[in-house]
């Protein structure tokens, strides 16, 4: 066993452990604060992400309302009358981003948005040939919201361990 | 005895005056940068604190006014139902406390002010439906620790959604 012969400096020391100790203890509280930080931010970002996806798609939905709504006017419920001026008038929204499939009695409306990320939204909404009386010519039976979602980007994560890693460790050892 | 009482008092095992005044001295200097750590680990916290709240506040009112919620008295949300009228124009403020829950208008001492602001973009007579650019932002009153900065943005959230024309009822002080 190591004897000290004087005990100078041994205040010193001790010090210096406390500073270490406060050091370590500050350091990991900052860590654990500033990665909470960072999902909360991934949090916020998503979620603006998501609202201005979905924002296109309530912008086709509305479209899509009111060309229901003008062709019902339109009409002056005759069946028909509403059919045709409907798909003439839907024929405006079809662009790179919303695509229109036509079918004998019903006409389904695909909205896929995608924006800088790399996230998608889906709208599919159908819009049947229903009879045209005073208790059905609301939206909300003309207009059937089938889809109405995001789907989010592929996440790699870049620190993950794989197989191929392991088995040539194998090998090697 | 005299002689074993004399040698016992001659004994310096304890500090010196010199070392624990090095020592305070090191402590004290030290502990700034110490200090400092742990403020902004304090201040990560609230940061964190106020961005998920922040966000969940805001996606709150953006899907209550999706569903269909007035903004006014009548309002079954409660932080709709706080909200007061700026101007002529569809904008609208509520004051938050700590726990982002709506704290009465005449309130000094809020700790966020949450605005509202509801533009209308395009409206259909036909539909009785508008359509609407929404942005909620949220701002923090209060200073964070030792920090001079105030009426800092936490967040914004900004949406297109197509609401009823009379989304926005008379809620002016």
């Amino acid at each position: 066993m190591i004897k000290f012969k004087t005990r100078t400096g041994s205040s010193s020391i001790l010090v210096i452990l406390l500073v270490v100790t406060m050091v370590v203890f500050g350091v990991l509280a900052m860590m654990s604060s500033y990665s909470g930080l960072k999902m909360a931010r991934k949090t916020a970002q998503w979620t603006q992400d998501y609202y201005e996806l979905e924002s296109k798609a309530e912008i086709m939905l509305y479209d899509v309302k009111n060309i229901v709504h003008k062709s019902i006017v339109a009409s002056n419920t005759t069946n028909q009358d509403y059919w045709t001026s409907l798909n003439r008038a839907l024929q405006e929204l079809d662009s790179s981003e919303v695509t229109l499939t036509y079918d004998a009695d019903k006409i389904i409306v695909k909205g896929d948005f995608v924006n800088s990320s790399g996230d998608r939204f889906l709208a599919l909404l159908t819009l049947e040939n229903l009879a045209l009386d005073n208790d059905i010519a609301i939206e909300e039976d003309l207009i059937e919201i089938n889809t109405w979602k995001l789907i989010p980007r592929e996440v790699e994560y870049e620190d993950a361990i794989e197989f191929k890693d392991l088995e040539v460790n194998i090998e090697n050892d | 005895m005299k002689d074993r009482g004399e040698a016992v008092l001659n004994k310096r095992n304890g500090f010196t005056l010199i070392e624990i005044i090095i020592s305070i001295g090191i402590v004290s200097f030290l502990s700034v940068y110490l200090l400092q750590i742990f403020i902004t680990a304090k201040n990560l916290n609230e940061v964190t604190y106020d961005l998920d709240n922040a966000v969940i506040v805001s996606k709150s009112v953006m899907e209550s006014l999706s569903a269909g919620e007035k903004i006014g008295p009548d309002s079954d949300d409660i932080i709709l139902k706080n909200a007061r009228k700026l101007s002529d124009e569809l904008i609208y403020t509520v004051k938050l406390g700590d726990d982002f829950q709506p704290v009465d208008s005449d309130f000094v001492d809020s700790s966020y002010i949450m605005n509202i602001t509801l533009d209308l973009v395009d409206s259909s007579e036909l539909s009785n439906m508008g359509l609407y650019n929404i942005s909620v932002d949220i701002h923090r009153e209060k200073l964070y620790f030792l920090k001079s900065s105030q009426n800092k943005e936490v967040y914004a959230l900004n949406a297109s959604k197509g609401l009823l024309l009379d989304i926005g009822g008379d809620t002016s002080d």
